[in-house]
């Protein structure tokens, strides 16, 4: 199975300094704040050691080191004793804005780690999704972190700082995102052999449009309207696919741990973020996710061609 | 110089005592610190290599996007490897084996207060090292990290035996790292030369003085973690473990507390060889002897104050942070006071340009960068964003390359002629400078910016239009760039060995006793022990004042009673000399011992309990012998 | 060991019986060693104590402590024969109460091991059931394969010691091993405070 030349699902990653949100920009600002102190503050210790290695090379050493030590009390005591306070300061006033406790009128989400996923899920409407978190802009959002498994930490560069998502903790995450958009997040803290491919997508939608999606999301799926896809759903039961997956009304899943995916269709990515959401790429990672993603939990399905068209057209009904 | 002579005849009986026994045996059982020393630095530079060639597989690998080099799994173990190796095996052992050669002969002793600990340590050191590779044999690699976290690394996520083999191999090479710093303080507290009062000391060795105190402090919490989480993966127990009472943030918080003084137990004793360095091609006295030697005390005591800047993302409350940060935020100021006083000497003297300079101006330039990085990472909002991505794999690289790698190299150019009394090549050497330089900054600066762009660590690969690809191909050419320079160096120690020029006593012009002798030095370094007056022993215009009767302790080491190794103990302080004491010649004890506590841990390894029965038993008995026998020839 | 005379002041000081040398330089910085090592288990119980709900956890229940107390008590007993040989070292005199000392201590601490072995089963400690059962297994393991060391260290300077006087290298052994024995009584009395009694409060 070649991994080559795959269709880039997710978005690329945003830059911390190119923020989206008030936390990552108050950061960003610090950022800058501190690039730029240290950056003069290490030209000018060069500045200082080129003018050392060249002072002096024609003449005698010099007995007096009176100069020689006030240069070490201001620069190596002084000059520290200002800029790292100062530094500290800056750092602290950030630090009590981010980490502000989110408004009443914040959203709550949920969000559980796994080996290599996310399950999503919005407690107030009872929606349960993996991969994709939907938020409105300009609403603070505050997320519950855990996992399920090992480690992971949850990172959206342009939106805020990582939060460690730890198993038998629960921690929080307070963000807002001002602008419409969608967001690379990752995960960064090494999870297992596919911690690379633990992404997922943050989508920034208007108010409106949020609260319609949700709306979207909180519906079942509905019953399948056609043969085929009536036989994709009883593909569906008989390979076992339901003994993990949950789709509401038709499957429990929870044998192991996997996606829910009664609202599959609706998304845009598949397996955690590495492929677009299409039926070439939703075909073959049926067959053989191994192949695509080595150690992953999914095991791979010998399925007829038949068998797969009906499945995939079910699969794709699940908006 | 007012020393004594030896009556003739006895000369020869000095170097009979301390001659090296012959044949295989002879050198299996070796004690001297400069042999021992001397295999500990082939040694930690052979894993320097591994890990080094490991670096550039995941380089290759990284150079561009979705390549199919490595596989994840392969990936994975290369990244553990590498940390592994360049932490445990190379940056930890090589400042200790370069102390344990040349401290004693700055200190003006015969050899280490403890010979068979020097051999017992190195032997388990790469027993150790070779435990831990003996894992790509089973297939078996480590994939779980430098710093190893549960529960990835528990039973449940980590089935097989690569986590034992990661645990084993490392508790048997800090176990040897103990027994070296234990040595090392001994070494400083009670073996200086007579008259080199605590205050006269070479600065390396309050270096190595607060190294050894933070590893004897800082090693013991991940020996008990590690036993802690074998016990969890082999018996059953629950420490880790969430679901049944433990708590996954317990390995975190015991790794860092031995995890951030390491990253001073690394760097302590490269500042110190840059202390040293200094003075000597600046052709003047350090200036601020006293405030680096408070300072290096101070870099010890605040590294244990910041562990938790290693854990700014794990939902530790606000306060607790703002805590560790604060302290993170004033350790840069010893160091600071070190860069000034080195830069304040450089200033105060006439430089002579060779080599060693060149790699103490680039380890200044690099090491500042990674020291305002520093700063950045201990912002806890700032390092929330840079925690685990390719910034902090910057900063830690300009720290530990830069502060570390670069002074050892300035060291092996500075003292490699006292080993082999061969001179390196200078033009050979400031080629490789450069090479190294530049490929180092070309490696290691892009870094910043791709983490910056939010491309976190530990990834095998990335998706296309990331928009890291190309900053991550400038890192891999880099990396080449870096490679050669090392390899120039790797030749240039090798062609000087035989073709170097002859180096003499003292190629430099040195301040310290270690030049007093010749190169390479005898077996008993000195023959008549030198009585200190001052701080540059080689330096003052009336360097050896007798102010101790000499007639009993001088006359006992330069006309030992028989063919025994014999050094003189000096008083804590002062350096009174106290009494002299006789050591142990040579001993199969250290091998044997190492052999049964291979065999006991082997035996975990397997799960054959039994075997670590057995182990243990030979452990015991060979202690019991150990203790028993004098072994000094006596 | 020769001790050869001293030297700096006007008229060469005796030596005294026995100097703090390297061996006793190197038994204290691995006490503290041994010290960072109790340091970091003694924080393991009391943080995994501190997120547990119920402590012991259930099933288990709150350790019998008479059992211990004897056992406490015996191995703090031990140190007075251990100060015997420290100061019998000391001074390198070995007859009179040395070997009786060395004796009494060897007794007393084989008692307190074999009271706190039968101890576990009693209390119903099982490490593979519940954190508490593990937190006892590592420190009262760490505790008693100290304590076993230093026992075999008594019955080696039992053993060598030979005649009235010690030699220097058996003085050094001696004190050794009694401050290493000392560590063994200290260290016990934090850790059966922390297993035994801070359940009944806390």
């Amino acid at each position: 199975m070649s991994t080559e030349a795959l269709p880039v699902a997710a978005p690329a990653p945003g830059s911390v300094l190119d923020p989206v949100g008030p936390d990552a920009a108050s950061i960003a600002g610090l950022t800058w704040f501190m690039i730029v102190l240290g950056g003069l503050l290490w030209l000018a210790t060069v500045v200082f050691l080129v003018l050392a290695l060249r002072h002096r090379a024609h003449r005698a050493p010099r007995r007096n080191t009176r100069g020689a030590k006030a240069f070490i009390a201001v620069w190596g005591v002084v000059i520290p004793m200002i800029v790292l306070p100062a530094v500290f300061a800056y750092s602290l006033v950030v630090g009590i804005g981010i980490s502000r406790p989110a408004p009443p009128e914040a959203l709550d989400i949920e969000v559980v780690g796994y080996q290599f996923w996310w399950e999503v899920r919005y407690p107030d409407s009872g929606v349960v999704t993996a991969n994709e978190v939907h938020v409105p802009v300009g609403r603070p959002v505050q997320l519950q972190l855990t996992s399920a498994d090992v480690i992971h930490s949850l990172w959206v560069p342009p939106v805020s700082g990582k939060v460690d998502l730890v198993p038998g903790r629960e921690n929080t995450m307070t963000f807002q995102v001002d602008e419409p958009g969608t967001y690379l997040g990752e995960c960064a803290e090494f999870c297992g052999i596919q911690h690379a491919r633990m992404q997922f997508v943050l989508v920034a939608l208007p108010e409106e449009e949020f609260q319609e999606h949700l709306l979207a999301l909180r519906l079942a799926s509905g019953t399948p309207d056609t043969d085929l896809e009536r036989a994709g759903r009883d593909v569906f039961l008989a390979a076992s696919c339901g003994d993990c997956h949950r789709v509401e009304d038709v499957s429990e899943g929870g044998v192991a741990p996997a996606p829910d995916l009664t609202h599959l269709a609706s998304r845009e990515t598949i397996a955690a973020g590495m492929l677009e959401n299409n039926r070439g790429n939703l075909a073959g990672w049926i067959l053989d996710p191994q192949g695509l993603k080595p150690g992953v939990r999914m095991p791979p399905n010998n399925l007829g061609g038949d068998e797969l068209q009906a499945l995939l057209a079910y699969l794709e009904s699940l908006e | 110089m007012t020393l004594l002579q030896a009556r003739p005849g006895t000369e020869d009986r000095l170097a009979a005592a301390w001659a090296t026994p012959r044949g295989l045996a002879g050198s299996l059982t070796a004690l001297n610190h400069k042999q021992v020393a001397q295999r500990f630095l082939v040694t930690a530079f052979v894993f320097f290599a591994l890990g080094g060639i490991q670096s550039l597989f995941m380089r290759w690998q990284l150079g561009s996007a979705e390549s199919t080099f490595l596989d994840a799994q392969t990936y994975n173990e290369l990244f553990t490897m590498h940390g592994t190796t360049m932490m445990f095996l190379f940056a930890v052992p090589v400042g200790e084996a370069f102390a344990m050669y040349f401290l004693p002969l700055m200190l003006g002793t015969r050899d280490l207060p403890f010979p068979r600990l020097t051999a017992f340590g190195y032997y388990i050191y790469v027993f150790g090292g070779i435990f831990l590779y003996a894992s790509f044999l089973f297939g078996e690699v480590p994939d779980g990290g430098w710093f190893s976290y549960v529960p990835l690394t528990g039973a449940e996520y980590s089935p097989g035996s690569s986590i034992d083999f990661w645990l084993l191999g490392v508790t048997f090479v800090e176990i040897a790292t103990i027994g070296g710093a234990i040595e090392l303080v001994v070494l400083i507290l009670r073996n200086r030369a007579p008259g080199m009062k605590i205050s006269r000391m070479p600065l390396l060795s309050w270096n190595v003085l607060v190294t050894g105190v933070s590893i004897i402090f800082a090693f013991p919490p991940l020996v008990v973690a590690s036993v802690l989480l074998e016990l969890d993966r082999t018996v059953g127990t629950h420490f880790y473990d969430p679901a049944t009472g433990g708590d996954a943030l317990l390995w975190q918080h015991l790794f860092w507390f031995f995890g951030h003084p390491e990253v001073y137990i690394v760097l302590l004793p490269g500042l110190g060889i840059v202390s040293t360095i200094v003075p000597v091609l600046a052709r003047t006295r350090i200036v601020g002897y006293s405030l680096i030697a408070v300072s290096t005390v101070a870099i010890g005591i605040l590294g244990f104050g910041v562990w938790v800047h290693h854990m700014f993302t794990t939902g530790l409350p606000q306060l607790g942070l703002a805590f560790f940060s604060l302290a993170s935020l004033f350790i840069p100021i010893p160091s600071a006071i070190q860069i000034s006083a080195w830069i304040a000497t450089l200033w105060q003297g006439r430089v002579v340009w060779k080599t060693p300079l060149l790699y103490i101006v680039g380890f200044i330039v690099i090491f500042v960068a990674g020291g305002v990085t520093g700063v950045m990472v201990a912002s806890v909002p700032f390092d929330q964003q840079a925690h685990d991505s390719y910034f902090v794999v910057a900063h830690f690289h300009y720290v530990l390359i830069g502060g570390m790698l670069f002074p050892v190299l300035a060291g092996l150019y500075f003292w490699l002629p006292k080993i082999t009394g061969r001179m390196l090549s200078e033009r050979s050497g400031k080629v490789s400078f450069w090479l190294t330089f530049v490929g180092f900054n070309l490696t290691f600066f892009p870094l910043h910016i791709t983490g910056l762009q939010g491309m976190p660590r530990r990834v095998y690969t990335y998706a296309e239009g990331t928009g890291w690809e190309t900053t991550q191909a400038l890192s891999t050419i880099g990396s080449i760039v870096l490679t050669t320079g090392l390899l120039a160096t790797l030749g240039n120690v090798i062609s000087s060995v035989r073709y170097g020029e002859r180096a003499g006593d003292d190629p430099w012009g040195g301040e310290t006793l270690d030049w007093w002798v010749s190169s390479p030095p005898p077996a008993y370094n000195f023959r008549a022990v030198p009585e200190v007056a001052g701080r540059s022993p080689l330096w003052d215009t009336r360097p050896f004042q007798p102010r101790y009767d000499p007639s009993t302790w001088q006359q006992e080491l330069l006309e030992p009673p028989g063919q025994v190794r014999q050094v003189v103990l000096t008083s804590l302080l002062d350096a009174v000399p106290e009494e002299v004491i006789t050591l142990p010649k040579q001993s199969w004890w250290p091998l044997l011992m190492a052999l049964f506590l291979v065999l006991a841990l082997g035996g975990v390894l397997v799960s054959v309990y039994p075997l670590s029965l057995a182990g243990l038993l030979g452990a015991v008995c060979v202690g019991i012998a150990w203790t028993w026998s004098r072994e000094d020839g006596s | 060991m020769r001790t050869s005379g001293y030297a700096g002041d006007p008229a060469p000081r005796p030596a005294p019986a026995i100097a703090r040398d390297s061996g006793w330089w190197g038994m204290q910085l691995t006490l503290w060693v041994l010290i960072s090592m109790l340091a970091a288990l003694i924080f393991s119980y009391y943080y995994l104590r501190s997120g547990a709900q119920a402590w012991p956890p259930p099933p288990a229940e709150d350790p019998v402590l008479w059992r211990t107390g004897i056992a406490s008590a015996l191995l703090v007993l031990s140190a007075v024969p251990t100060v015997v040989v420290h100061v019998a070292a000391r001074s390198g005199r070995a007859g009179g109460r040395l070997p009786a000392a060395l004796a009494a201590a060897l007794v007393l601490g084989a008692a307190f091991l074999a009271i706190q072995l039968a101890d576990y089963p009693a209390n119903d400690i099982d490490p593979q059931r519940d954190v508490y059962g593990s937190l006892v297994l590592a420190l009262a393991g760490f505790h008693h394969i100290n304590a076993v060391l230093v026992l075999i260290g008594f019955a080696v300077v039992a053993l060598k010691v030979r005649g009235d006087r010690m030699r220097p290298r058996e003085q050094q052994m001696a004190v050794i091993v009694a401050h290493y024995w000392y560590f063994v009584v200290g260290s016990w009395l934090v850790i059966a405070f922390t297993l035994y009694l801070t359940p009944r409060f806390w």
